[in-house]
């Protein structure tokens, strides 16, 4: 187990290590770039970003500067020569600068602001779509080849099939124009999160309760299973403890890419509903040209979507003893 | 049935019908019986009709007797569907002449004595019968418009001379400013424009030729606003058509993309094994790990700064595009491909060509790439819908294809623009939904169709 974590936390920091490189190289060689010279920046931006990336030192050291985690400044880390004050700094330090668009913003302000709403939106979808899913999914399996079943699989088909801001579109005319029940955007309470957290986790949803049928067929199946109704066992036990545990499994490893894919579906999902979340501000910094928020964003969800899908392996390994992480990598 | 005709065994020996059995009964490919199989198969077959009739609508769409995708009727947008069809006065692909009427006909049979008198004008000009519409007040006629369906040969954009022709000849058969008209009386008509409107925008030097075929047989007939029109007045039937060659295109490139990399990559890997096939793996590994949407809207975002020189390089937009899409859905490609690889690469015909003398390249081009078709078959078909999705997605978000082309995603956003609980346009959203569900659904199943149907012990998953 802990081979398997310091493998994968080696793994962790090169692959940071590669994102925050390029972008260092993409930041300092595009034209169009935070330091071209072409732009019209705001001279307040200007100052700040001469300032925070100490444009009149050799390139190395800027590097050095913009991955951090030291500060190599005025008030960086004594060993340095710099007073103390402020030892640390750069991306490592998770200080991602100011941003291009917001004046008086840094990177780090907009992403604390915006990051808790998508991740409340976030784990809502996906709480939703694991209930529903894992529910569906197993009532399908027992109720095998029956009407339900038939109607799961065909919603779980167009659930897979429909991109999100179509079923966005549908269930907007359906629940705010037609029956008038849900208001259709903005942030607030919490009639505002029921629709966007629905279509988020559909897609989700959907693939859930397919992977539970396809997971849970494949073990009911199984002699074990049979040795516990023969054991005289309730159909309850032996669906909810001998069942489900290994019947599970595929939704366990989908769930790292599934959290993946709700963070990019809230792209969308938040646009839609005019949700200021992170989502919002990304796709806005694309079109902006706010390259400093943009890199914050992937590299903050990279790292998000590396973890998660390193706490979903170790858990998928403490649910199937068969499995040894070591190779699991 | 030569077996039976052979003299050598005796008459009713067993190994004869064995012989003639064998003989009769043709060999099964691995493609044979998948097509087989999948031609069982009703929903997946459905489905292959399905994009079949998109394919072809979508390449023949100047064909199809559209209303213009590009005209906008902002009097009366957005219009809700109507059935209907054919002969909508306000045909776009035109060229229109404009006759002013400078007194009011006498009678009706005096105005359509004009209109024949202008229209055998007309013809005498271009060689072509115009197409007459009044206008003005009941009764009243104004002025009337000659409609020629559009050529380039017509367009005064294009440096036709029309207009001075039709007035010199309007000049020669006028006398104190009233036009002969034949069949006896004069009317006063003058030339108020000549306009040409080619409802199309670029074309292609086939898709023109599709456009003239298209007059050819269907001449003004256009079919109505099935899926009525958008928040400008635009036909939505029309732009769902026209826009679905950009998302199937971009799909299908994209795919082509991805299956390129995703084949030599997983290919080179599961070939050569060992240690680089776990160092090619291990990066794999670390790509899925990163969240990809935003590193494309990254990358298409940097792109966009070096449009400019793309363009002299011969990339357009599109094409940065495709690459970009293809580049990101491999992964799983490669993957699929690799493992297949490893069991193919110890399997003895392997051996005896290298045996042979073949090199590692001709191994994997010759011997190895043929066994991969069904599987790349498959999980193409399945790449193909995630592709289209990134293109809806970043299209939808406004980074994606940009008017004046169309596509599905960026029909889907104007939909959503023209959402309001005022005046809901319900079509919009509908019309994008069904054409991309039914796509994405019909892929997906076909896919799914294909993958059972080339390994039957996968079935029912």
């Amino acid at each position: 187990m802990m081979r398997f974590l310091l493998r994968r936390a080696l793994w962790f920091v090169i692959t940071v290590w590669a994102v925050v490189t390029l972008s260092f190289a993409l930041m300092r060689g595009v034209r169009g770039g935070p330091f071209s010279s072409e732009r019209a920046l705001h001279p307040a931006v200007e100052q700040a970003l001469a300032e925070r990336y100490h444009l009149d030192w050799p390139i190395w050291k800027q590097y050095l500067a913009y991955v951090g985690p030291l500060n190599l400044g005025a008030h960086g880390a004594r060993v340095l020569g710099g007073d103390g004050s402020a030892p640390f700094g750069g991306v490592l330090a998770l200080d991602f600068g100011p941003s291009f668009r917001y004046r008086d913003f840094s990177v780090g302000d907009v992403l604390s602001q915006a990051l808790p709403i998508s991740a409340t939106l976030g784990a809502l979808a996906l709480a939703w779509a694991l209930v529903v899913g894992l529910a569906v999914g197993i009532v399908s399996a027992v109720k095998r080849g029956s009407a339900l079943d038939l109607v799961v699989r065909v919603v779980a088909t167009l659930g897979i099939a429909l991109p999100s801001f179509v079923v966005a579109g549908l269930m907007i005319l359906l629940f705010c124009f037609a029956l008038r029940w849900l208001p259709p955007a903005g942030w607030g309470d919490l009639r505002h999160l029921v629709l966007p957290a629905c279509v988020l986790g559909a897609p989700f949803a959907a693939t859930i309760a397919r992977l539970t049928r396809a997971g849970m067929l494949e073990v009911l199946s199984q002699d074990y299973i049979r040795t516990a109704r023969a054991k005289g066992l309730s159909a309850r036990t032996v669906l909810l403890r001998h069942a489900l545990r290994a019947g599970v499994l595929p939704v366990v490893s989908y769930l790292g890419p599934a959290t993946a894919g709700i963070l990019t579906g809230s792209l969308v999902v938040e646009k839609i509903f005019a949700i200021p979340g992170v989502g919002t501000h990304f796709v806005n910094s694309a079109l902006n040209r706010d390259y400093t928020l943009a890199m914050g964003v992937t590299l903050c969800y990279t790292v998000l979507v590396y973890a998660l899908n390193t706490l979903v392996d170790v858990v998928y390994t403490l649910l199937d003893p068969r499995i040894e992480l070591a190779e699991a990598t | 049935m030569s077996a039976q005709t052979a003299s050598a065994p005796a008459k009713g020996d067993p190994r004869l019908a064995l012989l003639a059995e064998a003989k009769s009964g043709r060999g099964s490919s691995l493609a044979r019986e998948t097509l087989r199989r999948l031609r069982r198969d009703r929903a997946a077959l459905v489905c292959a009709l399905f994009l079949g009739a998109l394919g072809l609508a979508s390449l023949f769409a100047p064909f199809v007797p559209l209303a213009s995708p590009q005209v906008m009727h902002l009097a009366d947008a957005p219009r809700p569907p109507a059935l209907g069809s054919s002969g909508d006065p306000r045909w776009a692909h035109r060229v229109s002449l404009r006759f002013r009427l400078l007194e009011a006909p006498r009678s009706r049979e005096f105005l359509v004595r004009t209109e024949q008198t202008l229209v055998a004008l007309v013809r005498g000009l271009t060689g072509e019968t115009a197409r007459v519409f009044r206008s003005g007040a009941r009764e009243e006629t104004e002025a009337l418009e000659l409609a020629l369906l559009y050529r380039a040969a017509l367009d005064p954009a294009r440096g036709a001379d029309l207009e001075a022709r039709l007035r010199s000849e309007l000049a020669s058969q006028t006398q104190d400013g009233k036009l002969h008209l034949r069949g006896g009386g004069d009317a006063g008509v003058e030339l108020a424009s000549v306009s040409a409107q080619d409802g199309y925008g670029a074309l292609s030097r086939f898709d023109r030729w599709l456009v003239a075929k298209r007059h050819a047989v269907f001449g003004f007939y256009q079919l109505g606003p099935w899926l009525g029109s958008d928040a400008k007045g635009r036909d939505l039937l029309a732009r769902l058509v026209f826009g679905s060659r950009v998302s199937l295109l971009v799909a299908l490139c994209g795919g082509l993309v991805s299956v390129l990399v995703g084949v030599s990559y997983g290919a080179v890997a599961g070939y050569f094994g060992g240690r680089t096939d776990e160092r090619m793996m291990r990066l794999i590994d670390v790509l899925y790990s990163i969240p990809f949407l935003f590193v494309v809207i990254f990358v298409i975002t940097l792109l966009g700064e070096y449009r400019a020189e793309l363009a002299e390089l011969g990339i357009g937009r599109m094409t940065a595009f495709f690459v970009v899409l293809g580049l990101v859905t491999w992964l799983t490609m490669a993957r699929v491909v690799r493992g297949q690889v490893l069991s193919l690469r110890n399997q003895e015909f392997v051996l005896a060509a290298r045996a042979l003398g073949a090199s590692h390249t001709r191994v994997l081009l010759s011997h190895i790439l043929p066994h991969l078709s069904g599987l790349v078959a498959v999980y193409l078909t399945l790449t193909l819908p995630a592709v289209m999705l990134y293109e809806a997605f970043l299209s939808f978000l406004g980074l994606g294809v940009e008017p004046p082309d169309v596509s599905w995603g960026l029909l889907a956003a104007d939909a959503m623009d023209a959402l309001n609980p005022l005046a809901t346009a319900w079509w919009l959203v509908l019309g994008p939904a069904l054409f991309l569900g039914s796509t994405l659904l019909a892929l997906n199943v076909l896919g799914d169709g294909l993958r059972d149907a080339l390994d039957p012990r996968l079935g029912g998953r």
